[in-house]
């Protein structure tokens, strides 16, 4: 075991990707696309594919653990392409219903405890893939749900599972016609939901014949993304860290106040939290802010002055608050 | 007009049409601040409090929190305790972001560098969308600028005697995206008119100027 301080990246080794669209916009060819894929075909559809790898085709729930069990049934794969992973989930959800009836709540439909089930098993498999070394792409279907007055086009994925595969999914794209153009987006919009970590603008797909690594190179950039994530997050923690224990050395009000000097010029996501500390650590002191004069007071001595850098005193004015 | 997220909230679930949960008097009440919070809401302010300073409210067995009367025990509360980085942790940060004339507020739970953490309780079943399609953590987003936002939403179940106890943790990250700082505009643009409709401009402006 290895804890990882607050103030260091932690990498993503294996991100999820969920990409979502409606049949035949070339799902599967996208998940051929990816770094030495095997492609689970739950759908039956893969035939239809361009640029065809190894396929694994899957009739049901079993066939689909043994692949994480047994690793070297997929030993020579890089990326797992479960097509489509609602269809995957019915397995599952098959499965379950058959060893436990509580599971089943008639015609077919999970009970509440068997979503939990499920959710538990396919997390479980997720984690035993990712365990292997192995990438994922999750490709689903698209369904329109009601959004209030609005349509919005989701993954199509039974009740509580839609929940779990958002949650577990680092990347979600929708993959759309725009003319005549294969968009993939992962921005979540007001007609589409998505996940975008890497703040990717829309990506205009090449024609599918061209497309053979796009999954392959968008895997590398996420991975990247995701890193930078961690490493800005490390730096910012850093910096507020370094705040921290210069605040702890306050004593008088004076430090406070010309500490509230530089918090105009600490990025927004630094400044609130300086901010905090400096706003506890008067408190802690005793000390009151003075809205009015903009300067940290000690009620008991009644002083609330401020000097510069050159030890002249400063007014409220001077404290870009 | 000096607006809360929380608030923005509200008016959006308000907006829902298929919604039948919260009035329009429950709304103004919640703008005006004439809110009352039910037990459940009380429950999740202790568990937020605790997770901040629990050495403030310990108690044989568990955390109190005296005002609100609610008693978590370490069973329930150990497993959030665990998820927090402390020393890297602040709790509450607030922001403001200034949308055309208006100022929006908001309240981080923790912020541990650049991420962002958002702490929840529910007493119904977990759903992903009622925290993804949420305003407040786009607001967050768009102020605050952390690389990302986590939800961890904590499942509780109060049983007959009162007792509290945890079902689940669920966790789940979601990012800033294109079109993000829009969304915020036009949800606060939205509001500004049923405001001026609903005559609360001035006391929203009053706020503002309080504040300033």
């Amino acid at each position: 075991m290895r804890i990882i301080a607050g103030t260091e990246p932690i990498d993503v080794e294996h991100p999820v990707f969920l990409i979502f669209g409606q049949p035949g916009i070339g799902k599967s060819s996208l998940g051929y696309s990816a770094n030495e894929p095997a492609l689970l075909d739950a759908d039956r559809g893969a035939h239809r594919a361009a640029n065809r790898r190894d396929t694994i085709t899957v009739d049901c729930w079993a066939d689909i653990n043994e692949l994480a069990e047994r690793a070297e049934a997929i030993a020579k794969y890089h990326t797992i392409v479960p097509d489509t992973v609602g269809r995957v989930l019915d397995f599952l959800a098959l499965q379950l219903m058959e060893e436990n009836p509580k599971y089943d709540r008639g015609g077919g439909a999970l009970s509440l405890q068997g979503f939990g089930a499920l959710k538990a098993r396919f997390q479980t498999w997720l984690m035993r893939v990712r365990a292997l070394g192995k990438d994922v792409v999750l490709l689903a279907h698209q369904k329109e749900d009601k959004d209030g007055d609005s349509i919005i086009v989701r993954p199509d994925v039974t009740g509580g599972s839609y929940g779990e595969l958002m949650k577990v999914a680092d990347f979600v794209g929708y993959v759309y016609m725009r003319g005549k153009d294969r968009v993939l987006d992962f921005n979540p919009t007001d007609r589409w939901v998505g996940k975008n970590p890497a703040q990717w603008k829309p990506i205009l797909l090449p024609p599918v014949e061209k497309a053979t690594h796009v999954m392959a190179d968008l895997m590398v950039k996420g991975r990247e993304a995701l890193g930078q994530i961690s490493a800005a997050s490390a730096k910012v923690s850093q910096q507020v860290d370094d705040w921290r224990s210069q605040i702890d050395t306050f004593t008088t009000p004076n430090e406070c106040s010309q500490a509230v000097e530089d918090l105009a010029a600490l990025p927004a996501i630094v400044a609130p939290q300086v901010k905090k500390l400096l706003w506890d650590r008067s408190k802690a002191l005793g000390f009151t802010f003075d809205t009015k004069t903009k300067l940290f007071v000690d009620p008991n001595s009644g002083k609330q002055t401020k000097r510069g850098a050159n030890g002249e005193e400063l007014t409220a004015a001077d404290i870009p608050f | 007009m000096r607006l809360s997220a929380t608030m923005l909230e509200s008016f959006r679930l308000w907006l829902d049409p298929e919604q039948e949960w919260m009035s329009e008097a429950q709304l103004l009440a919640t703008i005006r601040g004439e809110f009352h919070p039910t037990r459940e809401i009380d429950i999740g302010q202790a568990f937020g409090r605790v997770l901040e300073a629990p050495d403030r409210y310990r108690v044989d067995g568990g955390y109190h929190h005296p005002r609100l009367d609610v008693f978590l025990s370490d069973e329930t509360m150990q497993p959030a305790l665990d998820l927090i980085d402390r020393p890297h942790t602040v709790f509450e940060a607030k922001g403001v972001g200034r949308y055309g004339p208006h100022d929006v507020v908001v309240k981080a739970d923790q912020l541990v560098g650049a991420h962002l953490i958002e702490t929840k309780t529910t007493f119904s079943t977990f759903s992903f969308e009622k925290y993804a399609d949420s305003c407040q953590w786009r607001f967050m987003a768009d102020i605050l600028q952390p690389t990302y936002v986590t939800y961890q939403v904590f499942v509780l179940k109060e049983d007959k005697n009162g007792s509290i106890t945890l079902k689940s943790v669920e966790a789940f990250n979601l990012f800033p995206y294109d079109g993000l700082h829009r969304d915020c505009e036009a949800l606060v643009v939205r509001f500004e008119g049923f405001a001026r409709a609903r005559d609360l401009v001035a006391l929203l402006d009053r706020r503002q100027a309080e504040a300033a």
